[in-house]
């Protein structure tokens, strides 16, 4: 049962942005819903006043240019994103990622920009952005601001939105070199992630030239994996660059140790599937990395 | 007599219904003026109750009443008689029920219910068994004495002189983690008296007779006053076995307020308050003589059963069935240990102690055959149980097609294994476990009667109305009823009609568990057709100027067999019968209440009077880099007597394996200090359709003597084996074993790694 | 709190109706409406007994804020049925047996009616497994109802 609360349906950014500040912490924005909805059931999240933002023209769009890249509108769905082609053409990693988010009906719903603000440490899309270098577009009181996602999560978790700020689009930069995404669970579906990751490596002439490693549930926010990136960068790609990157994530990640599963346990899953999904960059057998 | 609805693949008759979103279940029952009651619970574990505040919430517009343990009758009730309905002074679990809320609308009742404020004095709690069991524990019934709430042992033979003469002995400690029934429909009830002073209760209960009784009792009402209708149910599978606070709840804020009240659980209330099956630890050895002979069992099991006792502490009658007679074993002991703590309340789950003792007494027999270089198929054929032969224990089996499963199953197998694909990775290993079952397949004596009563009426249309004491949970009892009936009398199935679930209109029946309903109340719906069908014929066999044994029915026509051309139809002679002089209607009457015993003290006794068998062949696919198990096809073969309806059957088989699944691999109560963390369906694992393996199931039929044209029960033959053979099958695939459940990732690859 | 003014179409009938802000989609549609066949399992989205079709697509009923539904063109369980009788998913249930205690029932047959109209070529088993990973069910093991779905999928 949800708690009373106040609806508003705002036509504009500056509009919803008022009410955002009026009502101060006691308002949350509607975008999707999917992860709204259960918190506030749940009384995980209490609010007094809704914003919906789907009633603002202008945030469902879906752009692809080769030199500007991919930019998604905050409020399409992420069920449009996995049926896009041209997301199937260009970043089928995300596609793969999305396939992992809840259910279909779920997908449906959530919207891209309220599943990145949502900001839980496992997100799986917050995971394949950051390693794919996504940057956030922000309405602020006054203009807008563009920010990389990664600045967009502070280290101490949840995101950077001052209240009245909305985010309103998504930028992926155009592909570089390729990508993938892991997440293990117990069930084949709408599972807890035990361990989940996502790796963009690009190599020119048999030499990393860019590095991604981005580690879920290891702290408040999804998080870069620098030192292991570091040591990628350079090398040629193989087994032994990917068994030293290997070591560094290991040494840095810092896994739950919950009922569910020790961190010991996690950081030898960690250790598994980062050499699969490194080996799959080698050969073009992908088949292995997923299981 | 023709056979033709026996093996019918018939629809279950509430299908249409539920496809078409017409089926009223009782969260979707409203009655003129109801009111939404909201129970106010215990976030403590273990305290003193030192104030309740109700003020604030009775101000809120629209709060018809409010009660506390001050409203509600002091004595006490349950299984243990040891729950109060609303608790005044102290609360041992997470969850007590404390005060309760009726407001005009479920909103409002929400909010009165965060505004009872409780005082609470945090008092010491136990957890663990071992730790409740300790002399200076607290005790969360001092009245009892102690936090043992019953021991039990049951023996036959000499055990221990039989361990000293074995030649092999295999030894292990199980431990097995707390799982839910998790239907999806939550719990509901909505309470309501009627003009003349009656309670009706509406009720998603599984034992409606016995509910009346419990709750008049509960209330200090008289029973006759109570009537208790069941809904259409969302599933159960052994939650609807015991009355819970909620319904007497309902019960006092109906009778408060003068208007229905209904209190319907949301997910994380059934997480919170629904019962969960007991978790437990095992120590158990097996023993076997070096010719392949089945020699000792011996085991003792500690219970965590919670804060209160429950119709789930019956279930070690079950565990002691299964180490005592599931296949021919000599020597045998069982000691069982039901323990209170201050955590969540345990009850019945489908298959009622079988899965827990199938998951140790298999995984053991597995062990035995390894030690002693058998090939496990061949160990259990040696050792299965046989028909017509009584067990040391005292259960009388009739019918018993044990070993026809157990080939059936390694045939089964045989042929996936010539037509196996290699796995698709070197980290995968595939291997296939196996485990027998044996169930209760002819009720289950655990109260003074196992009876049910049935009317068939055949009214002057033709239209034929079987009213049963049989609860319709979902598993399709209304059609195997039906065809019953339907075969008996010699009528089409399309005029039968099942009315149920209701204490004012049918007869008596214990309840709706132990995989009793085709078996005991189709029995007592056959007797009822039976005496139907005689009336029919003696007033046809006086129109047609025959004897009735020269007549038959068929088709809902009656005719003389031997010269088909003299016919009459049925309802011409239900209307002869009823408008002549001194007239009287078709009123068929049936009582079956089986042959059995109840247990002694000792835990002896034919509880049943068939008993139902199967095997089940698992396939599994583990990683062993990461420890994931995978099933990847089951064979199922289960001597079912005689199939009444196939699908039916198929779909109780599938839904057990699911269940079997969940319990062996992704279902988990992760409860700490008493609470649940885990409580919700994302979090607590229920295997959803892609966790799903292909399943092939075989019916052996063995024509049981008792059953209703020789079917036996079904309803939970499909999960007992399941845990047991994928244990089995990881350690054919990957060589180890695992003793706890669920089996994680996490401990498969721990065991691979110590190996 | 005040009531909010909401249109919707639902199973083809524009309807109006006053809801409470806080309410979803899953209370409009049983307490208002009236129409009990879209069942609540948790109110969270997380078991899939109350899926719907918005706008053509399979939803959580209960994931939807009711007044965000303004505007908006629904289909239940209650509108499944053409002139009266079965539809061919709805006859296939029956027929296949995918149903036992029914709870779950309503939902799988909206998730399947969305999955089966996006489909132009025969479906495989592992889509629909696929297309049901939302939809939980305790009684079945989903072998019928996957069955039932291929077989009406597949005609």
């Amino acid at each position: 049962m949800i708690d009373p609360l106040q609806y508003f349906a705002p036509t504009t950014l500056q509009q919803a942005s008022s009410l955002l500040v009026q009502w101060g912490p006691r308002a949350r924005m509607l975008s999707g819903g999917t992860a709204l909805l259960p918190a506030l059931e749940r009384a995980q999240w209490s609010a007094t006043a809704i914003v919906n933002l789907k009633t603002i023209p202008g945030l469902r769009e879906l752009e692809f240019d080769p030199s500007d890249g991919l930019h998604v509108g905050a409020l399409v769905t992420l069920a449009e994103l996995q049926r896009s082609p041209i997301v199937r053409a260009h970043y089928p990693v995300l596609q793969e990622t999305i396939a992992y988010v809840a259910t279909p009906q779920v997908r449906n719903l959530a919207t891209l920009g309220g599943n990145l603000c949502v900001a839980t440490p496992t997100a799986d899309l917050a995971i394949i952005l950051l390693a794919l270098d996504a940057r956030v577009t922000v309405h602020r009181v006054g203009g807008k601001d563009t920010l990389s996602l990664d600045r967009f999560y502070p280290t101490w978790g949840g995101t950077q939105l001052a209240q009245g700020e909305i985010l309103t689009g998504i930028s992926i930069p155009p592909p570089r070199g390729s990508a993938r995404y892991q997440r293990f669970m117990v069930r084949q579906a709408v599972d807890v992630p035990l361990v989940n990751f996502a790796i963009a490596l690009e190599q020119q002439e048999g030499q990393i030239s860019h590095a991604r490693i981005v580690l879920g549930g290891s702290g408040p926010r999804p998080l870069r994996m620098i030192r292991a990136e570091r040591a990628l960068l350079g090398q040629l790609a193989g087994r032994e660059t990917f068994a030293r990157a290997i070591d560094l994530v290991i040494a840095d990640a810092y896994p739950p140790d919950d009922l569910r599963a020790s961190r010991a346990y996690r950081h030898e899953l960690l250790r598994v599937l980062l050499r699969r999904t490194f080996s799959t960059f080698t050969t073009t057998d992908r088949a292995n990395a997923s299981f | 007599m023709n056979d033709t609805l026996i093996g019918a693949r018939a629809p279950k008759l509430d299908a249409p219904a539920k496809v078409s979103g017409r089926a009223v279940y009782g969260h979707d029952l409203v009655r003129p003026r109801m009111l939404y009651g909201k129970i106010v619970r215990s976030s403590f574990a273990s305290a003193r109750i030192v104030s309740i505040d109700t003020s604030r919430a009775e101000k809120l517009p629209g709060v018809r009443a409010i009660i506390t343990g001050a409203d509600a009758p002091a004595r006490s009730f349950g299984y243990g008689d040891d729950n109060q309905i609303l608790k005044a002074e102290r609360v041992r679990r997470v969850g007590d029920e404390i005060a309760a809320v009726a407001a005009a609308d479920p909103f409002v009742a929400h909010e009165a219910a965060q505004l009872v404020r409780v005082e609470y004095e945090p008092l010491p709690a136990v957890f663990d068994t071992d730790d409740a069991l300790c002399l200076n524990a607290p005790l969360l019934h001092p009245q009892h004495g102690s936090n043992l709430f019953r021991h039990q042992q049951y023996q036959h033979g000499d055990p221990d002189a039989a361990f000293a003469e074995a030649d092999v002995v295999v030894q292990d400690e199980f431990e097995l983690g707390y799982v839910a029934n998790m239907p999806m429909e939550p719990c509901f009830c909505l309470a309501e008296y009627d003009a003349g002073g009656d309670l009706n209760l509406y009720s998603t209960t599984q034992v409606p007779y016995l509910l009346q009784r419990d709750l008049a009792e509960a209330l200090d009402i008289p029973a006759g006053r109570v009537r208790i209708i069941q809904t259409v149910i969302g599933g159960s599978f052994g939650r609807g076995l015991d009355m819970y606070p909620f319904e007497p709840i309902a019960a006092l804020l109906a009778h408060k307020t003068g208007r229905p009240v209904r209190i319907a659980f949301d997910r994380r209330e059934e997480f919170l308050a629904a019962p969960v099956r007991q978790p437990m630890r095992v120590k158990m050895r097996s023993a076997a003589k070096r010719d392949g002979t089945l020699w000792a069992r011996d085991a003792h099991a500690v219970l965590n059963i919670g804060a209160y006792a429950s119709w789930g502490a019956q279930t070690t009658l079950v565990m002691a069935q299964t180490v005592g007679s599931l296949y021919r074993v000599p020597h045998a002991r069982f000691i069982a240990d039901l323990v209170y703590t201050n955590s969540p309340v345990t009850g019945a789950m489908r298959g009622f102690g079988n899965p827990q003792s199938t998951f140790f007494v298999e995984t053991q027999m597995d062990r035995l055959a390894e030690a002693l270089g058998m090939d496990p198929l061949e160990f259990r054929l040696r050792n299965a149980n046989r028909p017509n032969e009584i067990t040391l224990q005292g259960l009388e089996i009739t019918s018993c097609g044990m070993s026809e499963c157990l080939q059936a199953v390694g045939a089964m197998t045989d042929r996936a294994a010539d037509d196996a694909s290699p796995p698709p990775s070197v980290s995968l290993r595939r291997g296939v476990g196996f485990a027998a079952t044996m169930n209760v397949g002819g009720g289950a004596r655990i109260y003074r009667s196992d009876g049910c009563g049935a009317t068939v009426k055949v009214d002057d249309f033709g239209r034929v109305t079987l009213i049963t004491g049989a609860s319709e949970i979902g598993q399709g009892s209304d059609i195997v009823l039906a065809q019953i009936v339907a075969e008996t009398l010699g009528v089409p199935l399309e005029t039968v009609r099942v009315i149920n679930g209701d204490t004012a209109l049918g007869l008596w029946d214990v309840g709706v568990h132990a995989s009793r309903t085709t078996f005991i109340a189709g029995n007592a719906a056959r007797l009822a057709a039976l005496d139907a069908r005689a009336q029919i014929l003696e007033t046809a066999a006086e129109q047609l100027r025959v004897a009735t044994g020269a007549l038959d029915i068929r088709g809902g026509t009656i005719f003389v067999t031997d010269d088909p051309a003299q016919r009459v139809a049925l309802d011409k002679v239900v209307r002869a019968r009823h408008f002549r002089q001194q007239g009287t209607a078709v009123i068929g009457r049936g009582w079956y209440d089986p042959p059995s015993q109840m247990a002694d003290a000792n835990m002896r006794g034919n509880l049943s009077a068939a008993y139902s068998f199967g095997a089940h062949a698992v396939e599994v696919e583990v990683d062993v880099e990461t420890g994931h198990v995978r099933v990847v096809h089951i064979d199922a073969a289960h001597d079912v007597g005689r199939a009444i309806n196939p699908m039916l059957i198929e779909g109780q088989v599938e839904g057990g394996i699911h269940m079997g699944i969940g319990y062996a691999l992704t279902e988990q109560l992760l409860v700490e200090n008493g609470r649940v963390l885990n409580d919700s369906l994302r979090e607590y694992g229920v295997p959803t359709a892609l966790d799903m393996p292909s399943i092939d199931i075989q019916l052996v039929e063995t024509n049981d003597p008792q059953g209703p044209f020789g079917a036996k029960g079904v309803g939970e033959l499909g999960v007992t084996p399941v845990a047991a053979a994928i244990a089995n099958a990881i350690y054919t695939a990957v060589g180890v074993r695992i003793t706890s459940l669920p089996i994680t990732p996490e401990k498969v690859l721990c065991a691979i790694q110590a190996k | 709190m005040p009531l909010f003014d909401i249109h919707l179409t639902v199973n083809n009938i524009p309807t109006k109706v006053a809801v409470r802000p806080q309410a979803t989609l899953l209370d409009v549609l049983r307490d208002a409406l009236g129409l009990m066949g879209t069942h609540e399992g948790c109110r969270v989205g997380e078991c899939g007994s109350c899926t719907v079709l918005l706008d053509g697509k399979a939803v959580n009923a209960c994931l939807v804020l009711a007044p965000d539904a303004d505007g908006r063109t629904i289909t239940t369980v209650e509108g499944l049925e053409q002139d009266g009788t079965l539809n061919a998913l709805q006859q296939s249930f029956v027929k296949h047996g995918a149903l036992q205690c029914g709870y779950c029932t309503s939902g799988m047959l909206m998730t399947a009616t969305a999955f089966l109209g996006e489909q132009n070529n025969a479906v495989a088993e592992m889509q629909v497994r696929e297309a049901l990973a939302g939809n939980l069910c305790r009684c079945t093991g989903y072998t019928k109802i996957v069955k039932a779905i291929l077989a009406a999928g597949n005609e």
